[in-house]
């Protein structure tokens, strides 16, 4: 499912966007996108994942995690090959996985690929790797927050950084 | 009658901004607001708000501690507090409950759902 929707009238993208504006260098930035998804779309397990000119899942490398095991997800290479690829294409992504017991009942949790845009280019990827058992999607105005994210978060978190990051 | 009054607790901005605009959009409540449990209790006990809308997870001091000291505190002592947390399991809320706090609604923050609780315990205004 791909998704690329109006703005529409909603605190939670106002907000977003002066948090993430008013970063102020890579670590700042990180901290807003964490603040954003755990806060506002309901995901405390996330990945950044860096794409090399390649542009394919096993020349990225994990960036930055929050909430899950940086060995087991050094890269993007653990994940869904069809769904990284159209993150990779610059579609946002929005998948459900099989319950594997953290939610202990077994449920399926929604995962989402997000590209990260510098320039035009894909430089990286932000997996939300589960949401909240008791988020069960993201809907339309969700939608607009991670489109933020796509759109904006590359340039706050990659313009100034030497460019083997990104 | 002077307006209902929100103290707002969380060491995220973002969530702070959003709870604040949903109710200054939704409600003439006011809001106040608070970055962490110490400030949230000290707050508390100056500003005698008419109801504490908290964080759990916060630096300093957490939402659960914070909430046991404004149950200790005459002024806060049967001030409605509603604990926020984006944990949802069944033993989390209920150390929010043997903290003193009298509601829970789990982050991610639903609009409706927010104003819902707030007037159950305040009204409509």
């Amino acid at each position: 499912m791909s998704h690329r929707l109006k703005s529409q009238d909603d605190p939670r993208l106002d907000a977003a966007r002066k948090r993430l504006r008013e970063s102020v260098g890579q670590a700042d930035t990180l901290e807003a996108i964490r603040e954003i998804i755990g806060n506002l779309l309901g995901c405390e397990e996330i990945g950044l994942f860096t794409v090399g000119q390649a542009n394919e899942p096993r020349s990225s490398g994990l960036l930055w995690s929050f909430g899950i095991d940086p060995q087991e997800h050094k890269t993007l290479a653990a994940f869904d090959r069809s769904a990284l690829e159209r993150a990779l294409q610059g579609e946002i992504h929005v998948t459900t996985v099989a319950g594997d017991g953290h939610d202990h009942q077994g449920n399926q949790a929604v995962r989402a690929f997000i590209p990260i845009r510098r320039h035009d280019r894909i430089v990286a990827v932000l997996v939300m790797v589960r949401l909240l058992p008791q988020k069960l999607g993201l809907d339309e105005a969700d939608i607009n927050l991670v489109n933020l994210l796509s759109d904006e978060a590359g340039r706050l978190l990659f313009d100034g950084i030497a460019n083997d990051h990104a | 009658m002077p307006a209902k009054k929100i103290l707002l607790v969380d060491d995220s901005q973002t969530a702070l901004i959003v709870a604040r605009s949903i109710l200054e959009k939704r409600t003439s409540y006011q809001c106040v607001t608070a970055s962490d449990g110490l400030e949230a209790v000290t707050k508390a006990n100056d500003e005698h708000p008419d109801l504490v809308l908290m964080d759990v997870v916060m630096p300093r001091m957490n939402g659960f501690e914070a909430c046991k000291k404004m149950r200790e505190q005459a002024t806060t002592r049967e001030t409605p507090i509603v604990l926020l947390t984006t944990r949802g399991e069944e033993n989390y809320m209920e150390a929010g409950f043997q903290s003193g706090c009298n509601d829970y609604l789990t982050k991610p923050i639903n609009g409706e759902e927010l104003v819902r609780l707030l007037q159950s315990y305040l009204g409509e205004e």
